[in-house]
């Protein structure tokens, strides 16, 4: 065993007692061994000596008035993540809330704007009433009354359900002619004007 | 009265709202934290640092303490994982730090320690300690600036005394090292 290492145990009471008169007994003939033990108990006698170091007295009467500011601010700061969390999810909320109000609007438009086109292709007007004197049914050519006769038909399938079969049944019933000459007839002339006029006010109004 | 029944009365204060048992507590073990946190980390700042964590600790905690050991062990054992802890965090700052070693010079030139004969001796002892692995400075700063025995170091960190008194006798060796 090194001279270092008996000290050490010697030193730290961890030798026993055959070990420890044995190595005083070996002290008392090495000098080497001796100055050694010096070195270290001069280091140990440091060490006790550094006990009691005059410091700034105000330190340690501060620590306490010290750790209650800071506890303090802990505790106002532990505050705040609540705070911040509701902050953030109400944003977040309202976020996801205008563009799901945003994309149903847009929705909404496209699908009137695809209604409208499907319905008629017309300048806006002021006065859907207006728009129905527009039509005046018996001083109407062939052609353009077929045109109508067809936006009819897809009209009246749609609000009444029909299908086009059934729609050919009630219209003509003898033949396959969709004629609006044929359906009008003996229809009074303000009752087809009333009937257009109220289409005409469901789809654009 | 003792010292236990002492710590016990304080305690069963605090917790029944005495807020100036707390005070009276951190006074009578104040000048213990501060000096294992010194020597553990070798400069003064990170010492308070410790020490504010430490008190944090004792004041969250305090409630819930038991007296299945002493205050004291108590007291000492959150400051020793403290300590630790800070040094192992440090060291990993230091790692990936970039800051310059001047910046750090002018911050531990802020001490309690006025006498200039004084902090010139400490100086070197804290040097020498920090040159020992933190383990092995923490048994021995227990064992020979506290003289605390194998069986109380053993309670604090927990450690088997076969273990604690291989860690004294290395960092011991390792001293004899230096001084030579």
């Amino acid at each position: 065993m090194k001279n270092s290492d008996k000290i050490i145990l010697y030193l730290d009471g961890q030798m026993s007692a055959e070990e420890k008169t044995a190595f005083e007994e070996e002290l008392n003939n090495s000098q080497p061994l001796r100055d050694e033990l010096k070195l270290l108990t001069d280091f140990n006698s440091g060490i006790k000596g550094m006990k009691n170091i005059p410091v700034e007295e105000d330190y340690f009467v501060q620590m306490v008035p010290k750790f209650r500011g800071r506890a303090e601010r802990k505790k106002k700061f532990r505050l705040f993540p609540g705070i911040a969390y509701s902050v953030t999810t109400a944003t977040a909320v309202f976020i996801v809330m205008f563009f799901v109000m945003n994309n149903n609007t847009k929705n909404d438009n496209i699908a009137v704007q695809n209604n409208t086109s499907k319905i008629v292709n017309i300048e806006p007007v002021q006065d859907a009433s207006a728009l129905s004197d527009q039509f005046d049914l018996v001083s109407m050519n062939r052609d353009e009354a077929a045109g109508y006769d067809t936006l009819l038909n897809s009209m009246l399938i749609r609000e009444l359900g029909l299908t086009p079969q059934s729609l050919s049944e009630i219209s003509a019933p003898d033949n396959n002619t969709t004629d609006i000459q044929t359906i009008l007839q003996g229809v009074d002339e303000k009752e087809i004007d009333a009937i257009y006029k109220e289409i005409l006010h469901k789809k654009i109004l | 009265m003792t010292e236990q029944s002492g710590d016990f009365d304080l305690v069963n204060s605090f917790i029944g709202g005495d807020e100036s048992a707390f005070n009276k507590i951190v006074l009578k073990y104040q000048q213990k934290i501060y000096w294992h946190a010194r020597r553990m980390t070798g400069n003064h700042l990170d010492a308070d640092e410790i020490v504010q964590e430490v008190l944090m600790v004792l004041y969250e905690k305090l409630k819930d303490f038991q007296f299945k050991s002493s205050l004291y062990t108590w007291i000492y054992r959150i400051t020793a994982t403290r300590s630790i802890n800070f040094l192992r965090k440090k060291n990993l700052k230091q790692y990936f730090s970039f800051e310059d070693q001047e910046a750090k010079s002018i911050r531990s030139s802020e001490d309690i320690v006025r006498d200039i004969e004084t902090k010139e001796k400490l100086e070197r002892r804290e040097k020498a300690l920090l040159k020992i692995p933190a383990k092995q400075r923490e048994v021995f700063i227990m064992r020979s600036f506290n003289e605390l025995s194998y069986e109380e170091i053993s309670e604090i960190t927990g450690k088997s005394i076969g273990g604690l008194k291989a860690n004294y006798f290395h960092a011991m060796k390792k001293i004899m090292e230096l001084m030579k």
